[in-house]
């Protein structure tokens, strides 16, 4: 009986579990940049390319902002 | 059977108070700083410490794909505003696996860099598109930054995009705004400008250089180090400009504000004996 109430936690858990790994990923990952510059020793820059689109990063101020696209839930 | 049934339901409604909790502490703990934003709306908002762990990917010069992770965020304890972010930034590319630092130690032993608005060409100029650099803390840009000149700030009503960029010729001594750098790693000089962000250290044992615009020294009294001069005499011989013989020291900057009136920034350096007649 101890076991079938634990397959019946995990079972509830991955459920709802899965969907925060998956937002936690999105969030992580900010693919698809606008674009970033590299400057790595004094201003010997080596620049970068954007690829495409569906998370943005920007900087406001001092910090870096990044915002990921709409969340499939 | 029944008793079955009545396990499940019991455990899932169990699981699903855990996995309730668990979601609530994971979204507060995702927005330590006041900064960070979670709308619960469609797109979701990161910044100030929230970045960390992010990967971003991007494509080098010669179009190779770099990664890039955002290690670590803190703020930086040296801006008395609490505005700047210092990021440990590490990369991994088709060439190495291995996580590498984007960063060289800086006279502190940091390791890290300040993200920065738009790019840089080889010049030295700034371009003001949509791409960033992250500008590490032993650059000359991220010097002119934590020394008060924020690019993105406006101070008695003036942008300090213009004081930022005056200032990164200024440190690396790039004189003719060619992106030609005439200065040596750990060479002193002090450093003052129009807004009083920085004001000239008095008895500094130091001499008036040059006075400085976004695109390089707009009067150059002496250069840092004796052999640039003939390098100067060659590529921009208009920009020498002897203009510190014309005032007292203690009246220094006001004579400079009104002999340099495009300069934004001054600084003045040690004298320094060439090194041929040693």
């Amino acid at each position: 009986m101890k076991g079938k109430c634990l397959y019946g936690f995990f079972a509830a858990s991955v459920l709802l579990v899965l969907p925060l790994i998956a937002e936690a990923r999105l969030a992580a990952n900010g693919e698809n940049l606008n674009g970033v510059s590299l400057n790595g020793i004094d201003l010997n820059t080596s620049q970068t390319t954007p690829t495409a689109t569906n998370s943005m990063i920007r900087v406001e101020g001092g910090q870096l902002v990044i915002q990921s696209a709409p969340i499939a839930q | 059977m029944q008793k079955t049934v009545r396990w499940w339901m019991g455990s899932s409604v169990v699981a699903i108070l855990i996995a309730g909790v668990a979601y609530f502490a994971h979204q507060h703990q995702r927005a330590p700083e006041p900064s960070a934003s979670f709308p619960t709306s469609a797109s979701v908002t990161l910044k100030g410490n929230a970045v960390q762990g992010a990967v971003l990917r991007s494509t080098d010069s010669e179009g190779r794909s770099v990664k890039l992770k955002i290690q670590a965020v803190e703020r930086d304890s040296k801006d008395p505003q609490g505005e700047i972010y210092l990021y440990t930034v590490v990369y991994q590319n088709n060439l190495n696996p291995q996580w590498q630092n984007l960063c060289q130690p800086d006279r502190d032993h940091r390791v890290t860099a300040i993200p920065l608005s738009g790019q840089w060409d080889s010049s030295g100029n700034h371009m003001d598109n949509e791409r960033m650099t992250f500008a590490c803390t032993n650059s000359a840009l991220a010097k002119c930054v934590r020394w008060g000149y924020k690019p993105w700030k406006t101070v008695q009503g003036q942008s300090l995009r213009d004081y930022h960029q005056a200032c990164s010729r200024m440190v690396r001594a790039d004189y003719c705004g060619t992106g030609f750098a005439h200065t040596r790693d750990g060479t002193e000089i002090d450093i003052y400008d129009r807004l009083r962000i920085q004001k000239r250290t008095p008895h500094s044992g130091m001499k008036f250089e040059a006075a400085w615009s976004p695109d390089g020294a707009v009067a150059i009294s002496r250069t840092r180090f004796p052999e640039t001069l003939a390098l100067v005499k060659r590529d921009c011989p208009e920009r020498l400009k002897y203009v510190q013989g014309k005032a007292k020291s203690s009246n220094l900057l006001s004579s400079l504000e009104h002999d340099a009136p495009k300069a934004l920034i001054f600084n003045d350096s040690f004298v320094k004996v060439s090194q041929a007649s040693k």
